[in-house]
């Protein structure tokens, strides 16, 4: 009898676990006590929708096309891969799911998104990494960043299955610009990064967040109890749909911090020496007298990319470390957390 | 108020049907006959992979991009939907199966690899339909012919008011050595016998061929000797698997009135009352020249149907049935659909039709 191959087409063909999450599971699960208050309950559901275009339903609801395919006769605005949209109408905004093969992300809008006049609330995302490190991750249409550099987004192991979460949160009316009428400010404080080229204003604005409570990405006041819930919530929701480890890309070094309080770990043990330079370093300055908030931790981080370094106060400077995830390049912190016990004695032989 | 959430089915829903996972091992148990096996020989060893460019392992293992997308920036070459294509070396050949989403395709090809002399000697492949009708259909490419998108002459099949789960069969098989080509080495007449309605625009030269093939033993389309038991064992089968993955109906799309005699007198009926109108005429036209003192053989009655096609002054004296046209010239965009029930559930809905 011929030996055959055994494999599994579904997945190869792309379609992988994650993507089986049902509505139901994300609402429960996902959109924390806070955010359904919210949006109010469910009052509609439309039929779910097969997507493949760029463009969404009402503007911010975008896919990208990170690969540039230009498809049908070299036209663009297509995706390569269409996902599916299930809309939800709630008293006072929507819940909107989408899923491609890789992908499933939950969107929650406050105000009402189908006139234009939405803000998202939520975002959540759990996205299979097996593609990762070749061209074919970016053929997601869910993404924001590319994942196809072979080292930078290298997987944990062929052996182990993986989701990368990702988790942002926004209390409605709390966003600077709306607050402020300054847009560079709130651009600055979404990414701080993108002003290192203009190193005075970048002081300027530095020395304002210093003052305010906002640490660096957060332009948005957060829902409390998304950063207490929706953590645990995804880990089991991974474990349940057959998945090994969980892993995230982190931003700042207070969002570091806040995964390796949930027993996370970095995946790169350069990186981890990095962070813990960052540490001790914020150890000492408050050793020496300046006491730092959490915000003021993460800034101190990123202001150690100011150059020439002679323009970072001198109470700051670190004299080294610089943060490794800056998002204005593939770059990633990651972080993991094994879920199996299969994934902890194989991440532990790889340690 | 209790929520109601949707619960679609979201792998069928991007485009992976059921069709794609009839395992390799059933399609070489229950689709490879007994003489495609010896043709082949033991599979001795395998390689799988995922595919997304046209070209393929080797000549004639090409896949299509029917909906011309351009991928990476605009680049040729590529297709959108990625297939899986497994490589079993066997004896004598190569058995290759390639599956999308939407289609499992199984290739025979005889030869030597290393050498380059493949040639191909079974294909058979189900096709889900539920795209049909739209440009998605398209986008599988591991088809063949242009015009599945085609909301009016391709739609998926719908009975008695309902979209109903079915599968299109193919199957085509060639015993080696024996296409028109290598055993005459006239190339024309091998492309006349692949496809006379490619020779339309060319009455005259279609009217020599014509009259060559009337000769021969080959009906159109038949370019090589088919693998005696093919026909006899590969339907039954087809239709058990795609039973298995729980689809209503089988249907195909004969190129010539052998085929669809062939399909008829398997329980297959026609979609379109239309063309079934035109099926009938045909019969009825054949058999008046039957009655009329014609002798015809089974190839020369699909020749007679192709002929119709022809320019009126050119068709032979005597076979001018002087109306009824044969519908799937395998041109254009045009198929005439046969279709046959799977289970009880499709019967049923027949009846209600």
């Amino acid at each position: 009898m011929p030996k055959f191959n055994r494999f599994d087409v579904v997945e190869m063909l792309g379609i992988t676990p994650i993507s089986k999450v049902a509505d139901e599971e994300l609402w429960n699960k996902l959109v924390t006590p806070m955010t359904k208050g919210l949006i109010g309950p469910i009052v509609r559901s439309d039929p779910p929708v097969l997507v493949e275009t760029v463009t969404g339903k009402f503007v911010g609801d975008e896919a990208s096309n990170l690969n540039h395919h230009k498809l049908y006769g070299g036209q663009a605005g297509y995706v390569r891969y269409p996902y599916v949209r299930c809309f939800y109408k709630t008293q006072n905004g929507a819940f909107i799911v989408k899923r491609d093969g890789v992908k499933v992300e939950v969107f929650c809008w406050f105000g009402d998104v189908e006139s234009g006049k939405g803000e998202m609330i939520l975002k959540v995302g759990l996205r299979d990494r097996r593609f990762d490190g070749t061209k074919r991750a970016n053929d997601s249409a869910l993404l924001d960043y590319g994942y196809d550099d072979p080292i930078i987004h290298k997987t944990l192991s062929p052996n182990l299955k993986s989701v990368e979460i990702s988790i942002y949160s926004f209390m409605p009316g709390s966003r600077i610009v709306d607050a402020t009428g300054d847009e560079e400010y709130d651009r600055f404080i979404k990414n701080p990064f993108t002003f290192l080229d203009r190193s005075e204003l970048f002081l300027t604005y530095f020395r304002r967040a210093w003052n305010g409570k906002r640490a660096p990405g957060q332009y948005c006041s957060s829902i409390a109890d998304v950063s207490k819930l929706v953590l645990p919530a995804i880990e089991a929701m991974a474990r349940a749909h057959g998945y090994d480890a969980c892993e995230g890309a982190v931003s700042h070094y207070h969002v570091a911090r806040w995964f390796m309080s949930s027993g996370y770990q970095f995946t790169n043990a350069p990186q981890a020496e990095v962070v813990a330079q960052f540490t001790t370093g914020l150890e000492k300055i408050r050793h020496d007298g300046t006491p730092l908030t959490r915000p003021q931790q993460s800034w101190v981080c990123v202001i150690q990319s100011l150059r020439p370094v002679d323009l970072i106060p001198a109470s700051f400077n670190l004299s080294g470390p610089v943060w490794p995830q800056t998002n204005l390049d593939n770059a990633c912190l990651w972080v993991n957390k094994p879920l199996t016990d299969k994934a902890k004695a194989l991440l532990a032989k790889i340690a | 108020m209790t929520t109601q959430f949707l619960s679609p089915n979201i792998r069928e829903l991007l485009g992976v049907t059921p069709v794609c996972t009839v395992s390799d091992r059933q399609i070489w148990n229950r689709l490879v006959t007994p003489m495609t096996k010896a043709l082949l020989g033991k599979i001795l060893d395998a390689a799988v992979e995922v595919r997304e460019t046209i070209s393929g392992g080797f000549p004639g293992d090409e896949v299509t991009n029917l909906n011309d997308h351009r991928l990476y920036g605009g680049q040729d070459g590529f297709v959108r939907n990625r297939y899986v294509a497994t490589t079993y070396k066997t004896e004598n050949g190569l058995f290759i199966t390639k599956r999308d989403g939407v289609k499992f395709k199984a290739f025979g090809w005889f030869g030597d690899p290393r050498k380059g002399a493949m040639e191909l000697i079974f294909k058979g492949a189900l096709r889900d339909r539920r795209f049909d009708g739209t440009k998605q259909a398209n986008d599988s490419s591991l088809i063949d012919f242009i015009g599945y998108e085609d909301a009016a002459l391709n739609a998926p099949l719908v009975i008695a008011g309902k979209h109903v789960k079915s599968v299109e069969l193919s199957v085509y098989a060639f015993l080696p050595g024996s296409s028109v080509v290598d055993v005459s080495g006239d190339e024309e007449f091998h492309h006349f016998i692949r496809n006379p309605f490619t020779f339309l625009d060319r009455p005259e030269l279609f009217r020599q061929l014509f009259d060559r093939a009337w000769k021969t033993k080959l009906a159109p389309g038949q370019v090589s000797k088919p693998i005696p038991d093919v026909s006899k064992l590969v339907v039954p089968e087809f239709e058990l698997v795609a039973r298995g993955k729980r689809y209503d109906f089988v249907e195909n799309a004969p190129s010539h009135y052998h085929v669809a005699m062939w399909s008829k007198s398997m329980g297959y009926r026609y979609a379109d009352p239309a063309q079934e109108k035109a099926l009938d005429e045909l019969t009825a036209g054949i058999a008046r020249l039957k009655a009329s003192g014609v002798k015809l053989t089974r190839a020369q009655e699909s020749w007679v149907c192709v002929v119709q096609s022809l320019r009126a002054d050119l068709i032979p004296e005597g076979l001018n049935m002087n109306g009824p046209k044969w519908p799937q010239d395998n041109i254009g965009p045009q198929n005439l659909w046969m279709y046959k029930p799977l289970t009880e559930k499709a019967k049923a809905l027949l009846e209600k039709k």
